[in-house]
């Protein structure tokens, strides 16, 4: 399959472009972040480009005005430093305001391992978790992003999307069905393996070796459409995160229904002390894939 | 339209009033950072520095307030009523209103009370301003413990940088925190050489004068954003609350109530 766009930095900023010339008002704001894609459109609307240097707290605030004054703010800059240092302007400026605003947030888990602890975004997933009204996306196919963002640009309060370094091909297979924010191979297993993130791609090879059905969400709050019905259905379902222990999935889907009755949960992730470990992608994903496999075996 | 001298100063007394009425209602509030701006909101609301009593809240080319100090936000509530915005609280169903800024009240430009939030936000207001077209100034009412917060800086870094001439910045400087002076705590003089340097025209007027403050924030300042240093006391109108850290946010007995009461409307 042909990728329309090289990575998903440009299919973020395609999209962006693409709303731009259609008169959308938005504005994008970055802490000093450089990408061809968003060269390119500052070179074409250099008034909807705002650089405010490394001040992420204030980046946010100003995000926040915009929106509240009828332009969309789209802010562009590393995971580790948005949800960390502005945890409490996204919290009260994004969130709580409940303005309508979008996050490229560059390097979700250990996108950036190599570059060490400061870089690293485990605890992302599980701050933007306490956040009422937000839509956190993380797709892996960069057309997925290209719709994820236009999707998020005729959305509702914060929308928060992933984008990783890692582009995986989207899955040919038949055993495949293709829903908005989630995709699912059915091996007709009594157990499903769960993730999101670039960590699918290991995950789904694990499935099946061992000829289990797998689910990856490319929208990972709030739980989407038709999800909870299926993954109810199941007796045993594992969740795999690059995240920190105890991850976010289990307590999204059981705060989703009251309704359902959900199957065992088992959680797999990465240790609280990861961090510290000065880890890689790689290192973390061997780490992971270890751990599922004593679980299915 | 302009309201004589001696009116302006008669509306700050009774906004001063509506204050001790709200917090006594509450049971909660911050009294002293509630009075020390009133001469500020009389000036901005009906001096009328801001158009929004003309325009009407609902216009796109409303000037915009944000109250960063948030804490301070009976005097606010008490101009919006006085403004027809904010209904009266009913008697039959008093229930207080939120004890920091939120959007859900009407008036409210955003929602503040977790300092060092306020001027950001303001200059989103101003740039948004100038991306669609609509010709409106940007007013953000600061503390003065609030400039310890870096994210202030930062804002006053990017709106000087950027020339955001449409915002101004005023500074309610009473010299006092929620335990001590600022200048024990963090000194912020020489206040208006740091302004300055950072790109912003300066001024600074007595924060109980209110043709000073509007004349100050009225003055054609050219292309800088404006920051106004006005030098208020802090419960100011109440001779036991003035210049008292301890009336940064107890909440005064009946008694107090109405000896303030009396204080304020020069009885006492």
């Amino acid at each position: 399959m042909t990728l329309r766009f090289s990575d998903h930095r440009d299919a973020a900023f395609g999209a962006l472009v693409n709303s731009l010339e259609e008169g959308f008002p938005l504005m994008v704001l970055t802490n000093d972040m450089g990408a061809f894609g968003l060269d390119a459109l500052a070179e074409q609307f250099p008034d909807r480009v705002l650089n405010v240097g490394i001040q992420e707290q204030n980046l946010v605030s100003v995000a926040s005005g915009l929106a509240l004054s009828g332009v969309t703010p789209v802010i562009f800059g590393i995971a580790s430093h948005l949800i960390g240092r502005a945890y409490e302007q996204v919290r009260l400026d994004l969130a709580y305001a409940r303005v309508h605003s979008i996050v490229l947030s560059v390097g979700p888990g250990l996108t950036y391992g190599v570059d060490g602890p400061t870089h690293q975004a485990l605890h992302e997933p599980a701050m933007l978790r306490t956040l009422p009204g937000v839509t956190y996306t993380y797709p892996t196919h960069p057309d997925e992003t290209h719709l994820a963002v236009l999707r998020a640009l005729h959305g509702r309060g914060l929308q928060w999307i992933s984008l990783d370094k890692h582009v995986l091909l989207a899955p040919e297979s038949k055993e495949v069905s293709v829903h908005y924010g989630w995709k699912h191979i059915r091996r007709d297993s009594s157990v499903l393996l769960i993730s999101f993130g670039s960590a699918i791609e290991m995950v789904a090879e694990c499935a099946r070796h061992h000829r289990v059905d797998c689910a990856q969400l490319t929208q990972v709050m709030p739980v989407p459409a038709g999800f909870a019905e299926v993954l109810s259905a199941y007796e045993r379902v594992v969740l795999v995160e690059e995240t920190s222990w105890p991850g976010i999935l289990s307590g999204i889907f059981q705060s989703s229904s009251d309704d359902l009755c959900w199957p065992s949960f088992t959680i797999v992730t990465l240790p609280l002390e990861t961090p510290l470990g000065h880890w890689s992608r790689e290192e973390a994903w061997r780490e992971l894939s270890a751990k599922l496999k004593r679980e299915l075996e | 339209m302009a309201t004589a001298e001696n009116d302006l100063e008669l509306l700050a007394q009774s906004i001063r009033l509506e204050v001790i009425d709200e917090i006594v209602f509450a049971g909660k509030g911050h009294i002293g950072p509630a009075l020390s701006w009133v001469e500020i909101g009389v000036a901005l609301y009906f001096g009328p520095v801001m158009n929004v009593s003309k325009v009407g809240f609902d216009s796109p080319d409303r000037d915009r307030f944000i109250l960063s100090k948030g804490h301070g936000c009976q005097t606010l509530y008490a101009i919006l009523r006085k403004l027809g915005v904010l209904e009266r609280t009913s008697s039959k169903e008093p229930r207080p209103l939120p004890g920091h800024p939120d959007v859900e009240v009407p008036g409210v430009e955003a929602n503040s009370g977790s300092l060092g939030h306020g001027l950001g936000v303001g200059l989103g207001m101003a740039l948004a301003g100038q991306a669609l077209g609509h010709e409106y100034n940007t007013y953000v009412l600061l503390g003065d413990g609030e400039l310890g917060e870096g994210s202030v800086w930062e804002a006053l870094m990017l709106a000087g940088h950027l020339q955001a001439s449409t915002l101004t910045a005023i500074i309610d400087r009473n010299g006092l925190g929620a335990t001590a002076s600022t200048e024990d705590m963090l000194r912020l003089e020489p206040l208006e050489d740091k302004l300055e340097s950072f790109g912003w025209a300066v001024s600074r007027v007595d924060g109980h004068d209110i043709q000073a403050l509007v004349q100050a924030l009225e003055a054609d300042v050219g292309t800088r954003p404006r920051v106004v240093i006005a030098d208020t006391v802090k419960g100011k109108g109440v001779d036991f609350m003035e210049n008292q850290v301890s009336w940064h946010h107890k909440v005064p007995t009946q008694l107090e109530a109405e000896q303030a009461r009396a204080y304020i409307m020069g009885i006492n």
